[in-house]
């Protein structure tokens, strides 16, 4: 276990050593994040989770990932869904299955190189029918140090953990 | 031997009398059991705050059947019963007591904090539901007004107003003049367009729709389409269709959604004599809404009379067409219909190896159609016997349907039965020798995947019994054990998982 979190841990210092200096060079790029999200063993239907890039006003930058194909659903994603509601993105390409209790996911995030480490948030917003609503399931700030650990959920999420793609 | 027999017994008529809580039964509150009753209940274990699957709980049936005042302020005392809870479709107790016209009870709960522009999960405030229902008593709509309703900003998720909601309910119009009464525009419409006229459409009623023309509404085509939605209760007969084609309104209408009168339709038991009108009217069965779907994939999905399927089936200009997820009729079929329907459509040529857009194929669309037998189950449509599942797969296998291919994503039939958490389904995959310890592509295997959504220990335990192998790690170098060790259900319920070590 140990050292599988070394080996990431100096991929990771490679990838931001990386990132660095492509934003030095001013070439904005994106990376892709293999990102795992375990649930927990809550009673009740698919969660709907939608991954969103938050930036320092606290407003929805760009939806990274939506987590439930069912769009009669997207209206109990609550704050995303009213801020979508005035940008519709076309999210078919980054759109997968809703997750039950108990079980994961494993998606790949593209970010964008220019954000990391700047004032932006990656927010998981997470709906289970006739069950509470979650606005910050989880939030972590998008800097290399968060995206190498493992950050625990506060409502179905159990945790997510990133890891490079 | 006898010992077990007995502990066996005692363990079940325990867990029977567990699951069987007298508040969540109907027949309890029809028989409007006066307080003292109801608090006797409680005293003898039977949890007031308990939810049923659908959603319900003892507060929310006591106002559905009418309880006294006095009981369901009892009852909303009790533990984990505030005023906000979220019960079935979203709703609040609020919700629940407007649409019985209960206006007292609604004061209470608006007293105690309970919110009147609260949505359900379709969007509805406490008063557009109230009026969906047709409650009369308009001090209902009073009180939701007095404490945040606004008639003109709260609209459900189809843009509609209280009054296009109402007046399938309505049939004298009161409720429609009360809240023309109130602001509201006779005209006004949803987001699609439909206006009052379209929506008493839906629920068929003739004489309203007659006297909505008189008082200058306008009927356009899509009541057409409205009216082939139905209602809750039931389809429209034939006469609301010849009445609209009266006025000049296009049978052959498409919806925004791309849809036409019969994807609603086909949907429906017992439709044949319109679906056959509709055809004489040049509906088009290939016609695919904006997901891809025609007329004869959605008949082919849910409707259980053969016969609908051969009426559709001389106009079907390819059978296998796929909707924008990949889906073909026949997976839809597997999925929902009957084995009858299945060997139909596999009789007229349908593809079995056919691999929908995620690469799932057939299998997994079968497992999805499974259900155990106990309940009103939805998958596999009304009256899906689990031994369905066999009648389908052996038509498929004839048609050369490889039962042992994995999905795309690696899964196996044991994936999927694991992700359904059945284990009697699981049971019925044992012949079909499929590989236990197969890894999908996120690195997991059945038992992985059992040891992270199980609720008990029966499934892990059958998993071992056939061969799983407990040593096998996640790519992120977890065993069963370490994920059955994070699993709350396991260890709310207390089982011990050190058999996974």
């Amino acid at each position: 276990m140990k050292s599988f979190w070394n080996k990431i841990s100096v991929v990771v210092m490679a990838l931001s050593l990386a990132i660095t200096t492509s934003s030095f060079a001013q070439q904005p790029g994106t990376t892709s994040y293999k990102c795992m999200i375990q649930m927990t063993n809550y009673m009740g239907e698919g969660a709907y989770i939608v991954i969103s890039l938050i930036n320092g006003k606290g407003a929805y930058e760009k939806t990274l990932y939506v987590l439930g194909s069912d769009k009669k659903w997207y209206p109990d994603v609550k704050e995303w869904h009213k801020a979508m509601a005035k940008k519709t993105p076309n999210i078919s390409a980054i759109t997968g299955a809703s997750v039950a209790g108990g079980d994961r996911s494993v998606t790949v995030l593209e970010i964008d190189n220019s954000k990391l480490n700047k004032d932006y948030k990656i927010r998981f917003e997470s709906a289970v029918e006739d069950k509470q609503y979650h606005v910050k399931d989880l939030e972590i700030p998008l800097t290399t140090e968060a995206l190498s650990a493992k950050n625990e959920g506060t409502g179905y999420i159990r945790y997510v953990r990133f890891s490079p793609n | 031997m006898k010992k077990l027999l007995i502990a066996f017994i005692t363990v079940f008529s325990l867990s029977a009398q567990a699951q069987k809580n007298t508040l969540l039964d109907q027949s309890f509150w029809q028989n409007k059991p006066d307080v003292s009753l109801i608090k006797a209940e409680v005293e003898k274990g039977n949890n007031p705050s308990q939810l049923n699957p659908a959603g319900f709980d003892p507060v929310v049936m006591a106002i559905n059947a009418g309880a006294s005042n006095e009981a369901i302020t009892y009852l909303l005392a009790q533990p984990g019963n505030d005023v906000n809870k979220l019960t079935h479709d979203g709703r609040i107790y609020l919700h629940w007591a407007a649409s019985r016209g209960n206006v007292e009870i609604m004061d209470y709960l608006i007293s105690k904090g309970s919110k009147a522009n609260q949505e359900d999960n379709h969007g509805m405030t406490v008063l557009n539901f109230a009026a969906t229902g047709g409650q009369q008593n308009t001090q209902v709509y009073e009180i939701c007004l007095r404490n945040g309703a606004n008639l003109k900003k709260d609209l459900n998720h189809d843009g509609a107003n209280a009054l296009l909601l109402a007046v399938a309910n309505d049939k004298d119009l009161k409720l429609t003049d009360y809240f023309v009464s109130k602001g509201l525009d006779l005209k006004s419409t949803d987001a699609a367009g439909n206006n009052v006229f379209s929506y008493a459409a839906r629920s068929g009623n003739i004489n309203t729709m007659k006297v909505l023309l008189q008082r200058g509404v306008s009927a356009n085509d899509n009541a057409m389409l409205m009216a082939s939605q139905g209602s809750r209760r039931g389809a429209n007969t034939l006469e609301v269709y010849q009445y609209l084609e009266s006025l000049n309104l296009k049978p052959t209408v498409r919806g925004k959604n791309g849809e036409n009168v019969l994807h609603a339709i086909v949907r429906r038991p017992r439709q044949n004599e319109i679906i056959q009108y509709f055809l004489s009217k040049g509906v088009d069965v290939n016609q695919a809404d904006d997901e891809g779907n025609t007329v004869f994939m959605n008949a082919a999905a849910s409707n259980r009379d053969i016969s609908v399927l051969e009426m559709l089936m001389p106009k079907v200009k390819d059978i296998n067409q796929a909707n924008q997820k990949g889906v073909t009729a026949l997976a839809l079929a597997v999925k929902g219909n009957s084995p009858e329907a299945v060997g139909y459509l596999l009789s007229k040529g349908a593809d079995v190896k056919v691999t929908d857009k995620n690469g799932d194929n057939l299998a997994a669309y079968l497992v999805q159609s499974y259900s155990s037998g106990s309940g009103e189950g939805r998958p596999g449509g009304p009256g899906a016997k689990p031994e369905d599942f066999e009648a389908k797969l052996k038509m498929l296998q004839e048609k050369g349907f490889d039962v042992k291919a994995p999905q795309k994503n690696g899964n196996t039939l044991y994936h999927l039965a694991v992700a359904k958490n059945d284990l009697s389904l699981l049971k019925r995959l044992e012949s079909l020798q499929i590989d236990v310890n197969a890894r999908n592509k996120e690195g997991l295997t059945a038992l992985h995947k059992a040891a992270m959504v199980a609720k008990d220990d029966t499934m892990l335990k059958y998993l071992l019994s056939i061969g799983a192998k407990k040593d096998i790690p996640t790519s992120f170098k977890e065993t069963a054990f370490d994920l059955a060790s994070e699993n709350e259900s396991l260890a709310k319920s207390q089982v011990s998982v050190n058999f996974l070590k």
